[in-house]
């Protein structure tokens, strides 16, 4: 695997647009890379845009395209645990030796095959939800305050909500995985 | 708690600290788990990307609407106008009973008599609740309601609730049991049993009445209780339990751990069993008759039931775990048995039922079925909670067992109710 200025590699001969190509291709694994180890979305946006300016700047030392992914990896990797050291004054996060055993296995895992697939899956799981439940199931990602205002709409807690979503999730776990299986990668 | 719905926690941000430490520990130890992480973490991306597209799409489909919008606001404005004008003779005109509460979920047969006495028996989720007493009307009926603070209490089984809040929300558990999750109360809720007045100022519990005795299990925060009997009180803090009655010193005990295998004493006598009981010469000592109820669809079936409320310990099943039920069918029919679960926290985790074809049980002899777990399905009536309802069983806790048939001239009678752990078996 390439450092994370890409010393050992020679030179690239990928242009700017070759390099907005491939971020746009694989930003989606890399931000879920990020979310392997950082506890929420906002720290993933920021390390992000942080390792995207470190991989912008030493671009010209990437070596062909299919180094982009692992190089961009690396980079966000270490964004990521400088971050995590710095919440872990404040907040409750895993131990920084799981989320590595995590990250190292992410490494050198499958990434479990075509990503369209992937989505089709998913997608098709949360179909099979009625409007309410998807929307509710969605709602974490629909910014601050979403599952708290849905709460007060059905006159419930949101932690109950909280406990619905996550029952509801386990179910779409399953399905997703289940559709896969039929459907080998 | 399983540790996937601990990662789930984790990742929606609502871990406490003793999820963290359980993770960690699970997490380093067991690969498969960190797969499971790897997995959730994905469809974590997934369901945020969903939400942003729908998102998108939302405002996108706003931005287009607005110009036909524009062009019907006159048409609307009309619209809206005699709607209040409507609303306005509506509300003058006929003044209903303030809702305090509204039933957000429901299954299996109830009914609920309100303030002016009428007993209406089709009831479904959304429906407003003003003062009233509401009754699950079989060992299969299951209501929650939820009030206007968001407190929630939810009604199982063969139970009857009144309730009100006129300023302090007031119980009175008759029959039955009921589980509740109350929001900090300005005055306490006030909860009435025949033996027993609970006071609860914001917590999770469950109580469960019987004619001379009321059990409450307390899972978070503290509940106080009032034994009627002598007067003397106690405060139940979480993970205890204590039982209200003149016979049993009031004594908060620590919730014991869970069971897996169970067996009914019918000799005993009938409590907590739902059927017309009786004496019997058999090596069960009682035997209990299938009795007729009216389900939701009007369908007469004869069933019988048994609650595990009276054990001691949760009993929680195994993936491998069988149930035992021995009796006795005068003519052939189809039998069900099935099972009333909960969660380990107290909310509903469904019910899930067997069928025996017609002719599989002999009509000659005693019955005796030992039916594995894995037999089990989800209810039907249930099939529109299946996206919230557990697909998997083990670790969930057993509340009630019930058998029926369809036909009263099947002449079905239970002499024994058991769950069985494999390692209690020959």
């Amino acid at each position: 695997m390439p450092d994370e200025n890409g010393e050992s590699q020679p030179k690239s001969t990928l242009s700017e647009a070759d390099f907005m190509r491939l971020f746009a291709r694989h930003e989606m694994a890399l931000r879920n890379y990020a979310r392997l180890i950082l506890p929420d979305w906002t720290a993933v946006d920021d390390a992000i845009q942080d390792a995207s300016v470190t991989m912008w700047e030493n671009r010209a030392k990437l070596r062909d395209e299919s180094g982009f992914l692992p190089w961009g990896k690396v980079i966000v990797r270490n964004r990521c645990f400088n971050a995590i050291a710095k919440m872990r004054r404040d907040r409750l996060v895993l131990d920084e030796s799981v989320l590595e055993r995590i990250a190292n296995e992410a490494d050198v895992e499958s990434d479990g095959g075509s990503l369209n697939t992937w989505h089709e899956a998913l997608d098709g799981c949360l179909r099979e939800l009625s409007p309410e439940r998807r929307d509710l199931v969605l709602a974490p990602y629909r910014g601050a305050g979403a599952v708290k205002e849905l709460a007060e709409a059905g006159r419930r807690s949101p932690n109950s909500l909280y406990k619905l979503i996550g029952r509801l999730r386990e179910k779409l776990s399953a399905c997703v995985e289940n559709k896969l299986r039929l459907e080998p990668l | 708690m399983t540790p996937e719905e601990r990662i789930d926690r984790y990742l929606l941000g609502q871990a406490n600290s003793e999820d963290i430490e359980i993770l960690n520990e699970l997490l380093a130890r067991d690969p498969e788990l960190r797969r499971v992480y790897r997995f959730r973490v994905r469809l974590e991306g997934g369901y945020r990307e969903a939400a942003l597209r729908e998102s998108a799409g939302a405002a996108d489909a706003n931005q287009s609407s607005q110009s036909a919008r524009w062009r019907f606001s006159w048409l609307n404005l009309s619209a809206a106008a005699a709607v209040v004008a409507m609303a306005t003779i509506w509300f003058f005109g006929k003044q209903e009973p303030k809702a305090i509460a509204s039933i957000s979920n429901i299954s299996g047969p109830a009914s609920w008599t309100g303030d002016a006495g009428r007993v209406q028996h089709n009831l479904e989720s959304g429906m407003q609740l003003s003062g009233g007493t509401l009754e699950g009307t079989s060992p299969k009926s299951w209501v929650e309601v939820t009030f206007s603070d968001g407190s929630v209490v939810t009604l199982s089984g063969d139970s009857m609730l009144t309730f009100s809040d006129l300023g302090q929300k007031e119980l009175h558990l008759k029959r039955g049991g009921i589980s509740a999750d109350v929001r900090p109360q300005e005055k306490p809720m006030l909860i009435h049993t025949r033996t027993a007045t609970l006071t609860v100022l914001g917590t999770r519990f469950e109580v469960e009445t019987e004619l001379a005795a009321t059990k409450l299990d307390v899972r978070e925060g503290r509940v106080g209780i009032l034994r009627l009997s002598d007067g003397q009180t106690v405060e139940v803090s979480a993970n205890q339990h204590v039982v209200a009655a003149a016979d049993v010193e009031l004594n908060p005990t620590r919730r014991d751990e869970p069971v897996h295998d169970w067996h009914s004493n019918l000799s005993r006598g009938p409590k907590g069993l739902h059927g017309k009981w009786s004496l019997d010469e058999g090596e069960d000592g009682g035997r209990l008759w299938a009795i007729p109820y009216l389900t939701e669809k009007k369908k007469t079936i004869f069933t019988t039931a048994a609650s595990l409320s009276r054990s001691p310990a949760p009993v929680v099943v195994k993936s491998d775990s069988m149930i035992r039920i021995r009796g006795r069918l005068k003519t052939d029919s189809h039998v069900f048995v099935g099972l009333s679960l909960r969660h380990r926290d107290g909310e509903f985790g469904g019910r899930f039922q067997v069928r025996i074809p017609e002719g599989e049980i002999s009509v000659s002899d005693d019955f005796d079925l030992l039916l594995p777990l894995s037999e089990f399905s989800l209810d039907p009536s249930l099939k529109d909670m299946s996206a919230i309802l557990p697909s998997r069983l083990e670790g969930l806790v057993v509340k009630t067992i019930w058998c029926h048939s369809l036909y009263n001239k099947a002449g079905l009678s239970i002499s024994h109710f058991g769950i069985e752990e494999p390692t209690q078996r020959e």
